[in-house]
């Protein structure tokens, strides 16, 4: 579950980038977050994964209050979420299989553990055939899936997604979309910033609206949430 | 855990061929900095060895009183060597040193033969005196001329200055030097880490954003600034090693008289080979990892 109660962050430049912004997702949602450009979209997943703190307010993450988490745990709660991105995010000198073991490696599991998991996950995103491609030898929509694998692999029960079909065919941002959707159906909570109405309107799934640091509309979708 | 250092280590290892353009350039910046300071050393300790054969070679002759007993000769020894910066004393007779100077004559030597014969024999008895240090030589000359029974003192006290202000030059000017060469090493050195980092500080961002702990992070880092440094170590050792050998070669191929002094006292390089290497390559290790660990410091506040 993520929880905000009067959630305010301010720059050191004076920017509010969010303004008393209160908010809850329950575990097992599939929320999208959608706002124009400087809304307060990529704060507000900044707070998530703890890279920001905020000025007052409370964010809670999995039960966790982020704002007295001490910085040494911070590596132990990220693992807990898997985060996608616009940009992908992989790295560059490693195979498509080396990217999704490496999220396995930082949390020391053994090689034989690795050798089974990263297999099963790239058939799951439909690379099995690539995982020795670097990222450089793969398209948009392949990395994204790699990225995908890769937030996977660690099993985790929240997934944020900071515009993951930015980057991307418009085809293929469906595909991206349809497999968060599934991935959700196995109880995994997903929050999904972007900007693309039309494919927010094709998952017809709950939407917060951020406008200039505030939340200004939050509806329900009418497709049924797991758990 | 074990699992996952052998893992980071490996890393570290690919990281350098991977980011080989770079490392190059590392390698390129650390072997000019360590060859500059490893010249610099090397010419301060040749200049220091070549001044204290100088040194040696410098002496004063003491002449002694006319008349003189042989025990007075014997105490007269014993408190020039209590002055303290004596090296040796050495007793020249006047029979000796007659026979010297009619030597150093050649064959006019042969008109002072008379005085061998008839034993009279104006010269008189000496000590010939060399210094370990001639740093304070007007010092010692005058406590060695207050000695009761001496009647003067020979010696080249200017050059004794001479020498002890090159001495004094190559020791303070050697210090200065390599403490600038390695202080600027050092910022060229951390600049080029600077950059090194920065061209992976995505990588680095990606690994925080799964979890990786900043340990985790910076040991491929660590692995890869100290194999950096130690390969920079071997190939300055290696260079070095060469130019010394060829200029050492070159000096004796020379046959100037002022050349013969300092091919003798050239110091042979197995005498600092050791220190040398240890030198570059614990040092280029050092740099390597302290570069790392605090550049990559930075990258890590994600």
């Amino acid at each position: 579950m993520i929880e905000f109660q009067n959630v305010t962050k301010k720059y050191p430049n004076g920017t509010v980038a969010l303004n008393d912004v209160s908010l809850r997702i329950n575990d097992g949602e599939f929320v999208f977050i959608v706002g124009s450009s400087g809304a307060g979209k990529s704060t507000l997943i900044k707070l998530m994964l703890r890279e920001e703190t905020a000025n007052s307010g409370i964010v809670k993450v999995n039960g966790r209050n982020l704002g007295k988490m001490p910085k040494y745990k911070i590596p132990k709660f990220r693992r807990s979420i898997g985060v996608v991105f616009q940009d992908f995010r992989l790295i560059p000198n490693m195979s498509a299989y080396d990217n999704v073991a490496f999220a396995l490696r930082v949390t020391n599991v053994s090689s034989k553990e690795i050798k089974r998991k990263v297999p099963y996950m790239l058939s799951l995103v439909g690379l099995a055939s690539k995982a020795k491609c670097k990222p450089n030898e793969l398209s948009g929509g392949e990395q994204q899936r790699v990225a995908l694998a890769r937030a996977l692999v660690n099993s985790p029960s929240l997934i944020i997604a900071d515009e993951p079909t930015g980057n991307i065919d418009p085809e293929l941002s469906y595909e991206i979309v349809d497999l968060l959707n599934e991935i959700n159906k196995l109880g995994v909570t997903i929050v999904m910033v972007t900007h693309e109405h039309d494919l927010v309107e094709q998952f017809n799934r709950r939407v917060i609206t951020i406008e200039k640091g505030e939340i200004i509309k939050d509806v329900e979708g009418t497709e049924a949430t797991v758990c | 855990m074990l699992n996952s250092f052998f893992y980071l280590v490996k890393q570290g290892f690919k990281n350098l061929w991977n980011n080989r353009l770079m490392s190059l350039a590392s390698i390129g910046v650390l072997v000019s900095c360590m060859l500059l300071i490893g010249a610099a050393a090397l010419l301060s300790i040749n200049v220091s060895s070549v001044v204290e054969a100088l040194e040696d070679q410098s002496e004063a002759i003491v002449y002694l009183d006319d008349d003189i007993s042989d025990s007075r000769i014997d105490e007269i020894r014993k408190e020039i060597i209590n002055t303290g910066k004596v090296s040796t004393v050495d007793f020249i007779s006047k029979e000796e040193a007659l026979y010297d100077m009619m030597e150093s004559m050649g064959d006019d030597g042969i008109l002072f033969e008379a005085y061998t014969q008839s034993g009279e024999n104006n010269l008189p008895d000496s000590f010939k005196v060399t210094f370990d240090d001639v740093s304070d030589l007007r010092v010692t000359l005058s406590r060695i001329e207050q000695i009761d029974g001496v009647y003067s003192i020979s010696a080249l006290t200017e050059v004794a200055t001479v020498i002890t202000g090159i001495k004094r030059m190559a020791y303070v000017g050697g210090i200065i030097i390599i403490g600038l060469l390695i202080a600027v090493s050092l910022m060229i050195i951390g600049n080029t880490i600077k950059i090194t980092v920065f061209s992976r500080r995505r990588e680095i961002n990606i690994m925080k954003y799964v979890g990786a702990t900043n340990g985790f992070i910076r040991l491929p880092f660590i692995v890869e600034g100290m194999s950096l440094g130690i390969i920079s170590g071997g190939i300055s050792y290696g260079l070095i090693y060469f130019g010394y050998d060829y200029l050492a070669k070159w000096v004796a191929s020379q046959n100037s008289q002022w050349f013969n002094i300092i091919i003798s006292e050239i110091v042979p390089f197995s005498t600092i080979s050791q220190e040398l290497l240890w030198g570059f390559i614990g040092g280029g290790a050092l740099i390597g990892i302290f570069g790392c660990v605090v550049f990559i410091g930075k990258h890590l506040k994600v």
